[in-house]
């Protein structure tokens, strides 16, 4: 690679680009930009050349992403806020206009099941909680982009969905999940006229070793006192006390036999993102080690 | 360095496949040659494989020209042979083969499936079905050895469309080839996905449809003709605007070979390193079945 020293020196904040730069001179709004793969698809878009709006919901998160990015070089801003909330979301694109003059991307993270329980142990207060994280945000963020992406008559918006559309456990979000591939390949057929394409990321069990904010972030319904052997099924399942571990979800689900890096559902994203993807439209691009998506 | 030669603007820089080898089965013209140039840009080796010698040696010289190190090969992979001469060569010539890439294949004719006679119908899955299976096959031994590697076979809209069942019915086969494939693999490092395509356009297009193809067309009725022109735009996809885009395509436009290429260098790289069994249309918005 005929890299010119200066250009070079700057951190690497995503190897696996290998020089690309596909999104040079390109304004991308990452929602939910604090950890995992949302801090991976933000540091993927700036190694590519990005102007990147990093948004989240915990203003520290932000700021800690947002400072790794700009100790690289990249052009940056921060937006601290609840995008389960229309007002927040319309607020998040006056401000990346008004920022950076323009909105290119829009890479939807915002999500993520809360708890992981049989669905008849779910109350109605915690599938209210679940579907207000991971179907509404979505929406609202979607709703609130198309008057700038129509007005400049292009747009890329990716959403995620998830493996667990098929899987155990987390019924409430996986309908929410459900949801929100209708709304992307519903919503694709509407806007392809104006230059603005919709794709859904799918992916399965993700590594965030990054991950300090819990799943229960600013969420007041209590949790469910599981039975015993309920619960250890779920550990069993999911390889770990609460958490999300390489279990018999990994064993059964993914044929690769391991969890996905967060960079690899970054590298995902980016592409449906980029001009790479400028004949796609609609499509749910599964991320999952080899897992079968019914979608 | 050689090369200010630009083979493909659209990988931007990259050079995902810096130090690896890549097979580009059907190689010649349209998508096939896309992703050669689109490989070759992003440093790959390329293996330039055709039934046809001179679309093959056209291509791997375009290739060195910009400084890819490129070989060709020419022969009909249709036949299991050939398939396995290619891989001997390219592991020959070239040192080891980390990607297979499978372009091989198309319809033949356009026309209601009951004028479809026998001898078309093997003949179209002689064409578009056969070739993945054998190169599959074929570059297993190799990749399983190395315990790495990438295949991207490639299928079609055409699943979900008409005047094309047995090419249709052939890709539906190398679905589900790369699906259950992809399982059995994943243990051993190998990825194998499926690019379906719709609509492409290929203005390099020089090789006709039924090369190699001794059948004579099917004399089909004037309504049945003038209504699949329509569909098409002159009885054969790419050449010229039909229904069928505005049917089946929100975008309302055909894709650029280099478009399909870029979705294919997707799947062959390590940026998809998660990814294994999947299909990813390229279809402009179109509703894909699978």
């Amino acid at each position: 690679m005929a890299d010119s020293g200066s250009e070079r020196s700057r951190p690497v904040l995503d190897a696996r680009a290998a020089g690309a730069r596909r999104f040079r001179d390109k304004i991308v709004i990452v929602a939910g930009a604090g950890q995992g793969i949302g801090r991976a698809s933000a540091r993927r878009f700036g190694e590519e050349g990005a102007t990147v709006m990093v948004a989240d919901i915990v203003e520290d998160s932000a700021r800690k992403v947002a400072a790794e990015l700009d100790a690289a070089g990249v052009r940056i801003a921060t937006f601290v806020g609840d995008l389960c909330e229309l007002k927040d979301c319309q607020a998040l694109m006056a401000r990346t206009k008004e920022v950076f003059g323009r909105i290119d991307v829009l890479a939807v993270i915002v999500g993520g099941t809360i708890w992981a329980q049989p669905f008849q142990y779910y109350t109605p207060e915690q599938i209210e909680a679940e579907v207000r994280r991971s179907f509404w945000a979505p929406m609202w963020l979607c709703w609130s982009v198309l008057p700038y992406m129509i007005e400049q008559r292009a747009g890329a918006i990716v959403n995620l969905a998830t493996s667990a559309v098929v899987s155990r456990y987390r019924v409430p979000y996986a309908a929410a999940k459900g949801g929100v591939i209708a709304l992307s390949t519903s919503l694709s057929k509407e806007v392809a006229r104006y230059g603005i394409r919709v794709n859904v990321v799918a992916p399965h069990g993700t590594d965030s070793d990054d991950r300090v904010i819990p799943r229960d972030y600013g969420v007041t319904v209590a949790g469910t006192k599981l039975p015993p052997e309920e619960a250890e099924e779920r550990d069993r399942f999911f390889g770990g006390k609460g958490v999300f571990g390489v279990g018999e979800s990994v064993r059964q689900e993914v044929p690769m036999g391991r969890k996905a890096e967060a960079a690899e559902q970054a590298a995902a994203i980016a592409f449906l993102a980029s001009d790479d993807a400028s004949y796609i439209t609609g499509q749910v691009l599964p991320v999952t080690g080899g897992s079968t998506f019914p979608f | 360095m050689p090369t200010e030669i630009i083979l493909d603007p659209a990988a931007a820089g990259a050079r995902r496949f810096a130090g690896k080898v890549a097979i580009i089965a059907g190689a010649g013209q349209g998508i096939g040659r896309a992703a050669a140039r689109r490989l070759g840009q992003e440093g790959a080796a390329v293996m330039a494989a055709d039934l046809i010698e001179a679309s093959a040696e056209r291509v791997r010289n375009e290739l060195a020209e910009a400084g890819v190190r490129a070989a060709s090969f020419t022969g009909n992979l249709s036949e299991l042979e050939n398939c396995r001469a290619l891989m001997a060569r390219t592991k020959a010539t070239l040192g080891r083969i980390d990607v297979l890439v499978n372009v091989v294949g198309g319809t033949i004719w356009t026309q209601s499936f009951q004028y479809y006679t026998p001898e078309q119908i093997e003949a179209e899955i002689a064409k578009s079905f056969w070739p993945p299976m054998w190169l599959c096959s074929a570059v297993l031994p190799y990749m399983i050895e190395q315990r790495a590697g990438a295949i991207v076979n490639l299928a079609t809209h055409a699943v979900a469309s008409r005047y094309r069942v047995p090419y249709a019915a052939a890709k539906g086969g190398v679905i589900a080839l790369t699906t259950s494939l992809a399982k059995e693999l994943a243990q051993y490092g190998i990825r194998v996905n499926v690019m379906a395509p719709h609509a492409t356009q290929a203005d390099d297009r020089v090789t006709p449809r039924n090369a190699g193809v001794a059948l004579a067309a099917s004399e089909l009725p004037p309504e049945e003709r003038a209504e699949r022109d329509r569909f098409f735009g002159d009885g054969f996809v790419g050449q010229r605007r039909g229904e069928f885009i505005d049917l089946e395509i929100p975008m309302k436009r055909f894709s650029r070979a280099s478009e399909q290429a870029a979705a294919i260098a997707f799947l062959a790289s390590d940026d998809a390193s998660y990814i294994t069994g999947q299909v990813l249309p390229v279809g402009g918005g179109a509703t894909y079945p699978f």
